[in-house]
């Protein structure tokens, strides 16, 4: 169709009183909006994103900070073993959407640059995390090789990987699945219990894992209640929720554990702590920790605390890998 | 006196359940038979906790196995199995049943209840044994339902092969046609090696996986491998609560004539030690005599009425879960009868109730969407002379009432009526 240019204007030409107008108001370049507090900074701060982040559940930055154990027992479970193994991490308070997996933690492990001439480099960003973490200015000429979030058992693989400290043997390994069963069966439902359905600990829950936003307030708290009760009632696999139940299961676990750890320093009689004792460590430390927003023992009449308190080898035990593992607290405290 | 309250037999064992079938074992070794009597009452609804196995004992009702076993324990009644263990093995015993009640029970929820064809063939005719006419529609199903649920967390949703993500309203292919013409077309396409499948076959590699942890870590544990009678501690074939436990799980992997039987030919291939356990164990309660068998009372039609009503409010899509909900809640905290909050939501639901129905019959009522609405009045008693004004009127009125001759089609004479026929015109 296109034929000789001629003298009329082609169909798509702006009409001259348009172009015109336009002339009068110049497009304006904005200057970049700055990323959004938490998105993870490519700043020239290098020591700290040589390190791999965990994604926890933390009460605020500043815990995260400083590396307090996280109030989630999944979370603290592989935060104590990371600890354990010598594999330093930054912990980035963070919460189920931002997961790949859907669940806390995830682990991303450090960024490979193969540095090129540019000073800065970008941390990748997990492919599902959240959006404004995607936005993060893209610094153009660095290399940087993608890595995968780590969940679950990559987790343990990758600290075993890259262990300062030598972990100790692997246990019996029956022996073992069998005690971590009893930990998911009968601690678990008793812990789950304490936390989200028993009525006098909801100001703990509310600050813990609850929007503050009022009105997101109520169907989060429900959601989250129908969530831990249907939990249990899978586990304990029974039609009704009876805490007395609860409670005395959980105490047989307790003193299973206690006797099973006997005189030993950490559990199976091996000389440096495993992976099963970080996971014991995951609810001793909660359930025990003064701090942690527990309602006061005098209305408790869920007393789980009481019953861990009566085993003083568990109580020892976890006294001795917080010692271990967070020395730094420790001295703050003296 | 101890009444058990069961769900009954079924495959050639004592309880189609694996905590009634251990707590079974458990009295037949503990206690003499004249000391307990055995119930197949095969209704939760007997003990307030809802569950059976459920112990009736002075007044007290106690439900599942462990409760019960720290119950007789706690009560001194009859031997207690566990004595002669020592402390750690205590520790391990019920590290094992925890670890049994994780794994073992989601196996055996797979194998009975998940997998669409031994739920067809085995499961659901003795459930079908068990309970009365009406109930054998509705109760089956919600314990499948419960038992499906259970083990979602395997991901092995496709062994219940109605389960179908590519199913639904369309149907292509030959399915799309009526049996009767199916008959007639030549079979064209080949069924893939998939497709020729069973979905246990299908996904064989993820379900043995599941079995050898399961079972070997079971087999690992086991102690007690004397020849003729191995057991998890015990070198000369004694009992402990474990070995209970393990036995309920157990024997239902393997006694079921299941069609698509992966737990027992596992059982049988890999792991002899557990499958003679089994046996020995059987073999063991045989030889301690009968099991002390009693009629269950008969049920008053007005709590049959009730059950079955309960259980259908259960199936309907929607109610049904709220449903089951309110009564956990008033189950967990011990109410009967008519409460404020039962009044308030029987209340609520009738409001809700009439505010429907009367929605949908104003809905009904009112005219189809754009027409407005005509009215037509009927001339009754008034002639057409009357449409004329005053002298219309005095004309009427002198010529007495007149008839207007009808218009239209003069069908029948006089009494003649109009009178629709369908009919087709070709």
């Amino acid at each position: 169709m296109a034929g000789p240019p001629s003298s009329r204007p082609g169909w798509f030409a702006v009409p001259a009183p348009v172009r015109e107008l336009f002339k009068l108001f110049p497009l304006a370049t904005l200057p970049p909006e700055s990323l959004p507090e938490r998105s993870p900074e490519p700043s020239s701060s290098s020591s700290r994103r040589a390190r791999p982040r965990l994604y926890v559940f933390a009460r605020t930055w500043e815990d995260a900070n400083n590396g307090r154990p996280s109030f989630n027992p999944q979370c603290l479970k592989w935060q104590t073993f990371l600890r354990i193994a010598g594999v330093d991490v930054d912990l980035v308070p963070s919460n189920n959407h931002a997961s790949p997996s859907g669940a806390l933690p995830f682990l991303l492990p450090p960024t490979t640059t193969t540095t090129t001439t540019t000073t800065t480099t970008t941390t990748t960003t997990p492919t599902s995390s959240s959006p404004e973490k995607e936005s993060a200015k893209p610094t153009p000429a660095s290399k940087t090789t993608s890595t995968i979030p780590l969940t679950g058992a990559k987790i343990h693989r990758y600290a075993q990987d890259h262990a300062t400290t030598a972990t100790s043997p692997d246990a019996p390994p029956s022996r073992t699945e069998a005690y971590e069963a009893l930990l998911s069966q009968s601690l678990r439902p008793a812990w789950l219990y304490a936390l989200y359905l028993h009525p006098s600990n909801t100001p703990l829950l509310k600050t813990l894992y609850l929007p503050p936003s009022p009105i997101l307030h109520l169907p989060a708290l429900h959601a989250l209640r129908d969530a831990a009760a249907s939990e249990i009632l899978k586990t304990t696999r029974s039609p009704s929720i009876s805490p007395p139940q609860l409670l005395a299961d959980a105490a047989d676990a307790l003193r299973a554990l206690s006797t099973l750890l006997a005189g030993d320093e950490w559990f199976f009689g091996r000389p440096d702590p495993g992976l099963f004792d970080a996971e014991v460590f995951a609810y001793t430390w909660p359930i025990l920790d003064q701090e942690f927003g527990w309602a006061a023992a005098a209305e408790d009449s869920f007393a789980l605390a009481e019953a861990l308190a009566g085993f003083d080898n568990l109580v020892s035990h976890r006294r001795r890998l917080y010692e271990r593992c967070w020395p730094e607290a420790i001295a703050a405290a003296h | 006196m101890l009444h058990l309250h069961v769900w009954g037999p079924a495959f050639g064992l004592p309880s189609i359940d694996a905590e009634c079938l251990a707590i079974i074992a458990y009295l037949h070794n503990a206690l003499p038979s004249s000391e307990w009597r055995l119930i197949a009452s095969n209704d939760p609804a007997v003990s307030p906790s809802n569950l059976l196995p459920a112990l009736h004992h002075e007044d007290n009702w106690v439900s599942g196995f462990q409760p019960i076993v720290r119950y007789l324990s706690s009560a001194a009644i009859g031997k207690d199995l566990d004595e002669p263990l020592s402390s750690i093995q205590r520790a391990d015993s019920v590290a094992c049943s925890a670890y049994l009640r994780a794994h073992a029970g989601p196996l055996v929820d797979l194998s009975l209840y998940v997998s669409a064809a031994n739920w067809v063939a085995t499961t659901r005719p003795a459930y079908s044994s068990l309970l009365s006419f009406p109930l054998t529609w509705t109760v089956p199903t919600l314990i499948r339902a419960e038992a499906i649920a259970r083990a979602e967390h395997l991901g092995l949703a496709e062994l219940d092969s109605d389960f179908d993500p590519n199913g639904g309203l369309h149907l292509t292919g030959r399915d799309a046609l009526p049996e009767t013409f199916r008959r007639h077309i030549p079979l064209m396409t080949k069924k893939t090696v998939r497709e020729e499948m069973t979905p246990e076959q299908a996904t064989a590699i993820r379900l043995f996986g599941l079995t050898e942890d399961c079972l070997k870590v079971l087999d690992d544990l086991m102690l007690g491998r004397s020849e003729d009678g191995p057991r998890f501690f015990f070198e000369d074939a004694a009992v402990s609560s474990l070995d209970c436990l393990a036995f309920g799980y157990l024997a239902l992997m393997q006694k079921p004539p299941v069609p698509r039987s992966f737990l027992r030919d596992w059982l049988e291939s890999k792991t002899p030690g557990l499958h003679k356990f089994v046996d020995s164990m059987l073999a063991a309660m045989t030889a301690r005599g009968d099991l002390p068998w009693t009629d269950p009372a008969p049920t008053p039609a007005v709590r049959f009425g009730g059950r079955i009503l309960d259980s259908v409010m259960r199936h309907v899509p929607g109610v049904g879960g709220h449903y089951a909900a309110e009564m956990r809640y008033r189950a967990e905290r011990h109410k009967k009868g008519v409460d404020q909050r039962a009044a308030m939501l029987i209340v609520g639901a009738a409001l809700v109730g009439l505010a429907t129905g009367y929605g949908v019959q104003y809905y009904r009522a009112l005219q189809p969407f754009g027409a407005s609405s005509q009215t037509w009045e009927p001339r009754r008693g008034r002639t057409r002379l009357s449409d004329f004004g005053q002298l219309g009127t005095m004309l009427s009125s002198a010529m007495g009432p007149y008839q207007p001759v009808p218009s239209g089609i003069d069908v029948g004479g006089e009494h003649g009526k109009l009178v629709e026929v369908d009919s087709e015109i070709d």
